[in-house]
């Protein structure tokens, strides 16, 4: 049954494979380039020998894996001057005048940010996952005709709409162990993750109830006559018609999700947003804002391609 | 034997009377078309057969078995769940919209009533969904998506879904008032060889042309009660209500 019409599907346009193609070699490039970074002997080597003997017993040099160099030099306090190298991608540069400081500042600080990316990420993808899945059955619940089963969705949308995610994250992870220990959740993400889904499935569930209702009238008559349940209605013909028209508003949640991910700093786990702040406070910089939101706007990106691609798919029979 | 009766059928929307008093008996290989002025009640009349519309009083007997009986808005008698649904599905019905199911292709849009409501394997169903695509005229588009197939096209392939459930009778709901002039001509040649092969059909319809020579009876409705029954040579001759008279010289 996987026949499909003729003509190309939108994965296979030379559009797609270009694009996909160029974000593939940009790694590639990105991974090459980290891989051959200087070892620290050819690093040492390109250090003037006049420097190191005018330093005498004054040297020092400390090599850290995120590849920077630093020595030490004069004969006394006063004269001690630093003098750092750093090695990217094959070369090594000179980078002691304040511009190539900050960029050797940034890429010493990249490994840390991309961990706290990588935080964000799972988290905003894990929850919306999970907050749609809770979505589908509070949506089908809102449209439901059972009384008991209506209030119940409603009500559990209009709190989780209706009260601040920040406040809903502090009483999973503060306020629950003090109502019962059974309760506590010592893991912070695991507690982040409850939060956002409980939240996320509050928004998504309007999202899909709205556009379940969307589908013509005329789709459940048809399924009607033709002898569908109810339950089979739903699933065979009405959910899946929803899905291209669920795709942009999810997207859009999507995004609010990985940004409001950034709350989870306030319980201190290390996202995206609570890395930056602890480097910019270990290192009085606010330079690091704008690495940290350059990686914000690359996710972003990246997840809105994705997005408009799983569109296209959906939109394969119109 | 009726295949289908109805005694005194009641519909209200709020104030609005929309059926007043329907008594319709369609006989086993009847081809019966209603016809009348729109706001006469003649698709909700098909719709309440059907039960996508509630009745407020009334009976409906099918295989002159009751079927559903109900009074003041209140349902005072309805057959068991399984028997209902058995006798609900002796009735297949085409609407004005098509309504084919656009994510499917055609073969599935034939195919899914039958594996899931009737619960037969997919090979018996991909067999009865190819025989009745190609009654309508059709196999050659058996793989594409309703999109891409013309009214014509869409309307058949809902006959052929329609037909796929093996119903004793058919109900059309003015089959052809959303095609294109030009794509009239083939939906009616399809139901014509229907007729022809002596399926049960109740048709709403302003074709007059298909009503004067495919029915064996003409309904005639008019402010949600039947103002007048006969053959349709009759009532294209000599019609005796004024109400159908003024319909007929309005639009022949």
């Amino acid at each position: 049954m996987e026949q499909r019409p003729d003509g190309e599907k939108p994965y296979q346009t030379k559009k797609f494979r270009a694009t996909l193609a160029i974000i593939l070699a940009a790694l590639a490039v990105a991974a090459v380039f980290a891989a051959v970074k200087p070892s620290r002997g050819e690093m040492s080597l390109s250090l003037s020998e006049d420097l190191i003997a005018d330093a005498g017993d004054r040297y020092s040099e400390t090599y850290s894996d995120y590849v920077v160099f630093n020595i030490i030099r004069g004969k006394n306090v006063k004269t001690a001057a630093t003098d750092t190298f750093m090695g990217f991608a094959g070369r090594i540069y000179n980078v002691n005048d304040g511009f190539m400081t900050s960029i050797a500042d940034v890429i010493l600080w990249l490994p840390a940010l991309m961990g706290g990316a990588r935080i964000t990420v799972l988290l905003t993808i894990a929850a919306t996952f999970a907050g749609i899945f809770l979505s589908v059955f509070l949506a089908l619940g809102k449209i439901s005709k059972n009384k008991a089963v209506n209030k119940f969705c409603g009500a559990y949308i209009f709190f989780f709409r209706g009260s601040p995610l920040l406040m809903q994250l502090f009483f999973i992870y503060y306020g629950l162990p003090q109502i019962s220990p059974v309760l506590a959740i010592n893991n912070k993400f695991l507690a982040a993750f409850i939060a956002f889904s409980l939240n996320s499935g509050a928004y998504c569930a309007e999202i899909i109830r709205a556009a379940i209702q969307s589908i013509e009238k005329g789709q459940f008559e048809a399924s009607s006559v033709l002898g569908l349940t109810y339950a089979q209605t739903m699933r065979l013909i009405i959910i899946p018609q929803s899905i291209r028209r669920l795709i942009p508003p999810v997207a859009n949640e999507f995004i609010m999700m990985l940004k409001d991910a950034s709350l989870v700093s306030m319980i201190a786990l290390s996202d995206l947003t609570h890395v930056t702040r602890s480097i910019s406070s270990s290192a009085s910089s606010v330079l690091v804002y704008i690495p940290a939101m350059i990686i914000y706007l690359v996710i972003t990106a990246l997840f809105t391609f994705i997005f408009t691609r799983l569109e296209k798919r959906f939109s394969l029979y119109q | 034997m009726a295949l289908i009766r109805t005694e005194n059928i009641c519909k209200n929307f709020a104030h609005l009377e929309v059926l007043k008093d329907v008594t319709v008996k369609v006989e086993q290989g009847e081809v019966v078309c209603i016809i009348g002025p729109s706001g006469a009640g003649k698709s909700t009349f098909l719709r309440s057969l059907i039960q996508l519309e509630k009745i407020t009083s009334g009976k409906i007997f099918i295989d002159e078995e009751l079927f559903l009986e109900r009074r003041d808005n209140a349902t005072v008698f309805r057959l068991e769940h399984e028997e209902y649904k058995r006798l609900l599905l002796e009735m297949g019905m085409v609407f004005q919209s098509f309504n084919l199911f656009p994510h499917k292709t055609a073969l599935e849009n034939v195919m899914l009533a039958p594996i899931h409501a009737k619960k037969i394997s997919k090979a018996d169903a991909l067999s009865i969904a190819r025989d009745r695509l190609a009654e309508v005229g059709l196999a050659d588009k058996e793989d594409q998506y309703p999109s891409r197939l013309s009214g014509g096209q869409q309307q058949r392939v809902a006959i052929a879904r329609a037909l796929a459930m093996e119903p004793k009778i058919m109900l059309f709901d003015e089959p052809t008032s959303a095609l294109d002039p030009e794509l009239v001509g083939e939906v009616l040649g399809v139901m014509r060889r229907l007729a022809e092969s002596g399926m049960t059909m109740l048709v709403v319809t302003h074709e007059m042309g298909f009503a004067k020579e495919a029915s064996d009876r003409i309904i005639f409705m008019a402010d949600g009660a039947i103002a007048e029954e006969s053959s349709p040579e009759e009532i294209f001759a000599n019609p005796v209500n004024p109400r159908t008279r003024q319909f007929l010289n309005s639009i022949l």
